[in-house]
């Protein structure tokens, strides 16, 4: 079992202190800005685009199971769902995880009934495929031929299905948008889809599209963690630079600090 | 050396009470028992008014939340609740294997519905549940069949014809699509449309160029240890690849783990907003 390093003691309590600090701060009332994310502000765009060809939209949650990423990619298939409610749309959403399926369910069906659009819903448009990554690729690619949709979104984990999933959905004219913490999936989405949401900007997405207090707060507490992480970085590098090789017992003693020794 | 966690806090106790193996009469009963306390639990948990029952999801967030983070946070030595994270590991995986009954009646559900309806390719459907049935039956006949009979191989034989034959060659191809793909993705990428676009073209060449036998020939000339050495096919790849590239990678990946954290946070402390989080339970 892996156990928290000297560095992880100061760390994490003191990233997680910041960002819960911050989210009290926006919900007593202070003004939060968060910058123009052109993916998202392009989502409900995309989503009117699908209704105008009279075509199905699609989202993949990727191939996580219920954890933090998939968590926040079904978070944005809510707010998906409420725009193509509104434009009485369907929103196909294949599954790896058989787990995910009540919970994707409820979310469209509660966000096509707060439009008032409960005959919009289909419940067989939530649906698993497999648990194996390219039986899950062929099931969506499949999907996306059949279907013909006319906007894709994909939100979450992924791996090498990313470009397949992409790459069809570019044959198939769909206007696309991916957002993922997966980096080494960035560069594939950035090449195939017209918006890709990268890094950080995953997480930030849903208080963008909600600018409820507390989400927006977390991602100031997230940029306020990110310039404390860079602060260390910039010491380290001045150490490295002004001190040279005289720096060795510096690098020895944060590499000590933040392994625990190699424990 | 690694350090060897002592037991968990009532680990013994609860070995040697709770969680022993049971046979005969015993286990029967023990299984029905469980059956039908879980029935009564979820009964109960249905039947309680709404707030109560957020309240008992937040608590449970918590706690299991606090559970890990004590573990992580305790030093291993002398760490009592390490010996948990398995047996819980445990718990969790039984969980996924009810969500794979939960996907079964999904995709029943879909692809019933195709052939009852005859949807457009519904043959497909029917396709999807001759592979079910054959599959399931090959597993099976060959985890049963009696060993040491002349079935046996036959058994065996028609799961590698169904796995080995035609699962394994099957996920292949669709992997192998991926050259195609790569090969279009880079097409459009390295279109010399704008500044950027030239600037990653000429880059990927670079890169590309400094992998090859052929791309380090173009300027072996440059001495090894000269003042120029920098500019050698291999060495310029090099220092793309471990300089620019890892430095902007890097960026990202801690962008996106400070981000997993405040998620993470807002899960734990339920502070999550949003259409699953804030929905009347």
């Amino acid at each position: 079992m892996e156990h928290a390093s000297p560095a992880a003691y100061v760390v994490l309590p003191l990233l997680s202190a910041i960002i819960v600090a911050l989210i009290f701060r926006a919900r007593a009332g202070a003004f939060i800005f968060i910058r123009k994310i052109p993916g998202i502000e392009a989502m409900e765009e995309a989503v009117g685009r699908a209704t105008e060809m009279g075509r199905p939209i699609l989202f993949s949650v990727g191939l996580g199971g219920i954890d933090i990423i998939t968590l926040q990619a079904i978070e944005v298939v809510g707010h998906v769902g409420r725009a193509a409610a509104r434009f009485r749309n369907r929103v196909i959403v294949p599954l790896v995880d058989p787990l995910a399926i009540p919970v994707v369910e409820e979310v469209l069906r509660e966000a096509y009934s707060s439009q008032g659009a409960q005959e919009a819903f289909r419940s067989e448009d939530v649906r698993f495929l497999s648990g194996e990554q390219f039986a899950y690729a062929a099931g969506v690619v499949g999907i996306m031929n059949r279907e013909q949709v006319a906007t894709s979104f994909y939100f979450g984990s992924f791996a090498a299905e990313a470009l397949i999933l992409a790459e069809t959905g570019q044959s198939v004219g769909a206007v696309q948008i991916a957002g993922t913490p997966s980096a080494l999936q960035v560069p594939f989405f950035i090449t195939t889809c017209d918006y890709t949401i990268i890094g950080e900007e995953y997480y930030a997405t849903t208080a963008y599209l909600g600018r409820d207090a507390t989400l927006m707060g977390s991602v100031v507490g997230q940029d306020f963690g990110k310039i404390l992480l860079f602060a260390v970085m910039l010491l380290g590098v001045l150490a490295a630079s002004v001190l040279g090789p005289e720096a060795q017992w510096f690098a020895e003693y944060v590499g000590l600090w933040a392994t625990g020794g190699g424990g | 050396m690694e350090k060897v966690a002592p037991p968990a806090l009532f680990q013994n106790w609860l070995s040697s009470h709770i969680f022993t193996p049971l046979s005969g009469g015993t286990f029967y009963i023990a299984l029905v028992g469980s059956v039908i306390f879980w029935c009564l639990f979820l009964f109960i948990l249905q039947s309680l008014p709404s707030p109560i029952r957020r309240r008992l999801l937040v608590v449970t967030t918590f706690v299991a939340g606090l559970f890990y983070s004590v573990e992580f946070f305790w030093p291993a030595e002398g760490n009592r609740l390490t010996g948990y994270v398995e047996p819980l590991g445990v718990f969790l995986q039984i969980m996924g294997g009810f969500g794979l009954g939960i996907g079964i009646i999904s995709l029943c559900n879909v692809h019933g519905k195709a052939i009852f309806r005859r949807q457009p390719g519904y043959y497909n459907s029917i396709a999807f549940f001759l592979a079910f049935v054959l599959m399931i039956v090959a597993s099976f006949w060959q985890h049963y069949v009696k060993p040491d009979t002349s079935m046996e191989a036959v058994a065996k034989q028609f799961y590698s014809f169904m796995f080995d034959g035609l699962y394994v060659p099957l996920d292949s191809t669709v992997f192998s699509l991926l050259a195609f793909f790569i090969v279009s993705a880079a097409y459009r990428a390295f279109r010399i449309r704008s500044a950027e676009a030239s600037l990653m073209m000429i880059t990927a060449f670079i890169v590309m160029l400094g992998q090859v036998p052929i791309g380090m020939a173009l300027t072996n000339w440059i001495p090894a240890d000269g003042p120029l050495a920098g500019l050698r096919l291999e060495r310029l790849t090099n220092w793309i690849l471990t300089g620019l590239n890892a430095a902007a990678f890097r960026a990202i990946i801690f962008g996106a783990m400070v981000g997993y954290i405040a998620m993470s946070l807002r899960v734990w402390l339920s502070l999550e907003k949003g259409t699953y989080f804030e929905k009347e339970l």
